[in-house]
Parts: structure tokens; sequence; C-alpha cells
């Protein structure tokens, strides 16, 4: 079963490297900017199905760029992405959302606020994570760099794919 | 006699086989719902998808998922008008090895058949993609430069203020001694050189506010003319109105409630002012649930204009109250604030001659509320 997925957020969250992460293994400090979409693969299992998951890491909105909507098109889910330290990031994050839910309708996704790391820099409370959970929404902290709730994200949002 | 070229009379002139492999462009065109690959194939080809060049009913999505997406619009190429074509943005592929390819892709109709190129990028794509990492390196370092401004800034306040208010307490209280009759003639001398250093020192102060920041002066007493003086009413719909969007994508409502038509100008510098109304109204969002209302009050009190921020969050918790205005307080070990921003309020303030605090509501929720005087014209009874 092949299902595609798409990483959204704004520049510099932290998408590629969470993919690279979750398929590679690995993580790099350099940033390099991704510029229209880049495509991965990874086969994962969620209970006793597999899935070929197809994970298209798209541009980050930001005054450079704009996100094509039809990118999304044929997505089966998204992961939503947060620079745990910057908190406009959290704006951009909910915009797309709301322009996805508008192109796709309700469509699983995942939330995570990227870059746990950086504890000195974290810019978000428990309190601003309860607030989104609040919403029915699953949220995670992650980081790319150490590995946290990377594995765990990509398969919550696997098996939340495969609920009926 | 003449010699003619047969072949070519014979034959339609055709484009060399080799032609699609030397430009690296993988040529295909659209047969029966698959496709078939014109011409040799280009190297990189027989590396990505070497299936391309042993099998007939080609399914290039299946070997480059981003055409999927790209041939919904492609089809509507194929089935338009003769000549026409559609270019794709780039993408990124990652071979078996690791290593990343950018293609493009176009769909072309042309003499009645559907093509479809898979190139690398016409664009200057490496040009692109390197002004954009530098714009976005830049906005990164812009962004780390803002806060840190911002700490420091905020820091700068802290310390002015501690080392400004003793200042004013001893020059005061050597003001009270040389005026004392009872200080002999060597005392007095002594009073002297001790007055002139207090005042050497707040020199000082003043001039590492000038030198650091311009904005930071009205921390420093500040006599505000009747003329100068801020709307708080205006101040408060101003950060209300900034503070919407984000307050909407959490679900949260902003509302104002102050008379019009009352006189709401208070002894206070607009910039900070705004910035000490900001700082409130961004606690409460920060703490508030979604689905609540924000309550930002403005009540008349004579000599002086009460304003009121109310949410309908799980209020700050008792231990915390007592030390909520002092510096590096946060609301909990991450509450995302290196805990300066009510501390600032509070010196802001009372600078002004005003005072600051916080209750609880008896309906739950927080109500974080300061005083401040009216321009002495103004002023309707009071102090």
């Amino acid at each position: 079963m092949m299902k595609k997925i798409c990483m959204l957020g704004a520049s510099a969250v932290g998408k590629t490297s969470l993919v690279k992460r979750f398929v590679e293994g690995i993580f790099s400090e350099r940033y390099l900017t991704t510029v229209g979409v880049k495509i991965d693969k990874k086969r994962v299992r969620v209970g006793d199905r597999t899935v070929d998951l197809v994970l298209w890491d798209l541009n980050g909105e930001d005054r450079f760029q704009k996100l094509s909507m039809s990118y999304m098109r044929g997505a089966a889910g998204y992961l939503l992405v947060v620079d745990g330290t910057r908190r406009e990031t959290l704006d951009t994050a909910m915009v797309l959302h709301h322009k996805v839910r508008a192109v796709l309708g309700e469509t699983p996704f995942v939330m995570v606020f990227n870059k746990a790391d950086l504890e000195e820099d974290w810019a978000f409370s428990d309190e601003d994570l309860r607030i989104q959970e609040a919403r029915g929404w699953t949220v995670l902290k992650t980081s790319a760099k150490t590995g946290t709730g990377v594995e765990e994200s990509f398969l919550q949002l696997s098996a939340r794919l495969l609920e009926p | 006699m003449k010699r003619t070229m047969p072949s070519a009379r014979l034959q339609p002139p055709s484009i060399p086989q080799s032609l699609p492999a030397h430009l690296d462009v993988a040529v295909l065109e659209a047969s029966g719902g698959a496709f078939r690959l014109l011409g040799k194939a280009p190297r990189w080809l027989r590396t990505l998808w070497p299936e391309a060049v042993a099998v007939e009913g080609l399914h290039p999505e299946a070997a480059f998922p981003y055409l999927e997406y790209f041939m919904e619009d492609a089809r509507a190429v194929w089935a338009g008008e003769e000549g026409g074509m559609l270019r794709s943005d780039p993408w990124m592929e990652l071979d078996r090895e690791g290593r990343e390819w950018t293609f493009q892709a176009t769909a072309m109709r042309l003499e009645g058949r559907c093509l479809l190129l898979i190139s690398f990028p016409m664009t200057d794509f490496e040009t692109v993609r390197r002004l954009l990492q530098e714009a976005r390196n830049q906005g990164l370092q812009h962004h780390r430069l803002l806060k840190e401004i911002d700490k420091r800034e905020v820091l700068l306040h802290c310390i002015i203020h501690d080392l400004s208010t003793p200042l004013a307490g001893i020059k005061g209280s050597l003001i009270l001694l040389r005026d004392d009759e009872q200080v002999r003639s060597e005392g007095e001398g002594l009073l002297r050189i001790g007055l002139n250093q207090v005042e050497k020192m707040q020199r000082l102060i003043r001039e590492i506010l000038a030198t650091f920041s311009a904005e930071v002066q009205p921390l420093l007493p500040t006599l505000v003319s009747r003329e100068a003086a801020p709307d708080l009413a205006h101040a408060l719909r101003e950060v209300a109105a900034s503070m919407r969007p984000v307050a909407t994508l959490k679900d949260v409502r902003l509302r104002v409630d102050a008379d019009p038509n009352a006189p709401w100008r208070v002894a206070a510098e607009p910039t900070r002012l705004e910035r000490v109304l900001f700082n409130l109204v961004e606690n409460a969002l920060r703490h508030t649930r979604p689905g609540t209302e924000i309550r930002l009050r403005l009540e008349d009190e004579g000599g002086f204009i009460r304003a009121s921020v109310e949410d309908e969050g799980e209020g700050v918790p008792e231990a915390l109250v007592p030390s909520l205005f002092e510096k590096f307080t946060q609301g909990g070990p991450q509450a995302g604030k290196v805990g300066l921003g009510l501390y600032f309020c509070r010196l802001t303030v009372e600078d002004w001659g005003g005072t600051i605090g916080y209750e609880p509501r008896p309906e739950g929720g927080a109500r974080f509320w300061f005083r401040l005087p009216r321009p002495s014209a103004e002023a309707r009874g009071g102090s």
C-alpha cells in the first residue's frame, strides 16, 4: 500500500532534516534550503500491515516562496512542522493547515514542534502544546538532531492513514 | 552530371536517435495509457530507471512519483491544441546511493503526438537555490539578532532601573544631609563630593541610554506634555487589532471595552505604552484556552485610568503571584519567555507614576491591570 505524505511548515523549521532522520537515520547541522519538492520513500510497518510512504518534502513558506497547494493533490496525510524556537512559525503552520483543509477537506495530520534539543531557545510553553492538543490534534515534540519523537511522529501519522 | 542524395528524397528527415542522450533528455511518448521511450536513453535514466530501456509500456510516475502530480496537468496539454506545452517546477529525487538529482518535466503536444520530456532544469536551478539559501540564512540570522537585541534591551532596562532607583535615594539623602545645619564644614565638603559623584553617575546612565537605546529614555522620570499624552483607548485598539490574527488562529476573541466618547489620555510615552499593552495581551493569549474571550477594559478612576486585560485561562498559580512582576519569573519551566515581560511592564508603569497588579477573576481566569495618571489638565479629581 502506497501513501503520499507531505511535509508542511515555514522555511527552516527542519522538514528536510526530519525526513533525513526518519529515512536515513542521519542529521546534518548544515542548513540547505529546499526549492520545489524533494521526494523520498520509506517502508514502514503499522501493526501487521506494510505501508510504503512517499514523502513529499515541500519548500517552506515564507516571503520568498509560496507553497503551491496543488502539490497536496493525492496526499493521504501531512506532517505540520513548527520550529520550537520561533513562535511565528506556529502562525505559518496554522495558515498552511487552514489552506490544506480548504483544498483537501479533513485529512489526517500530525503537528510536530521540532528542534526540541534547543532547550535554551525554546519559545513555547507546555500550555501552548496543550492548546493544540485540546483541538483533538496529535502534537509531538521532535528533534531531528537527536531523533527524539521523529519515528513516533511518522508512525503515528501512518497509523492515522490506515484508520477506517 | 548532377548528383543527388537518394535517401534524402526517399525518406523524410528524421532526428538522430542518439540526440536525446546527448542532450541528457529522456523523451517519452504517451501511447495507449502507457509510455514508450523515443531515441537513445540518457545515461542518468539508465541509472535511475533501468527498466525504461528494457521494458515496453512504461509508467514513469512509478519511477518518479512527482510525475503523478504533474501528469494531471499534462493530460490537459495532451488533450489540447497542437503546440501546447507545460513545464513543471524543478523537483529532486535520490538514487539508490543517496545522490541527489534535480529534474524538470515538460509535457508537449507536437504533430498530434503526446510527449513527455524529463531533463535537468532549464532554469538556473542552482542560482535560484543559492539566492534563496542566502536570503533565508540572512532571515534566520536577522531573527536571532532581533531576539538577542530584545533580550539585551530589556536587561538594559532592568539594570538601569536597578541603578537609578537607589541612586536617586542616595542623592536625596545627601541633599537632606547637606541642608542639615549640624553638619560641620569638613562634612559639607565630603557631601559635595558625594553629590557630585552621584550626579556624575546619573549623567553616565543617561549617556549609556542615549548611546544604546533612544527608546529606553522614558524609563527615566518623564514629564509628558498634555499634547503628547497618548490615548489609552486608541493604543488598546491598535494592539488588539495587531494581535487579532494570532488570536483568531488560536480561536480566541479579543474584545475592547472602552467608551469611545470619554477622554482616555494618560501621562505616558506612546511606544512604551503599546509595548506594555502588547506584553499583557500576549501573556493572556499564551495562557488562555481556545474558544474563550480576552477582554480589554478601561475604567475612569478620576485622576487615573485603569486598564485591565482579562482572560479565561487557568489563572496564575498562587505560589507565583508574589513574584509575578519580578524579573525572570516564568509561568512554568518552559513558559516561552525569559521572564522579563511583566517586570518590564512594572518598571515602565511605575516610572510614569502608575501602579500595576494582578488578581484572579472570581469567574476563573486572570486579570492583569495597571493604573496611569491622566495628564494634569485632564485630571478630573483624584491625585
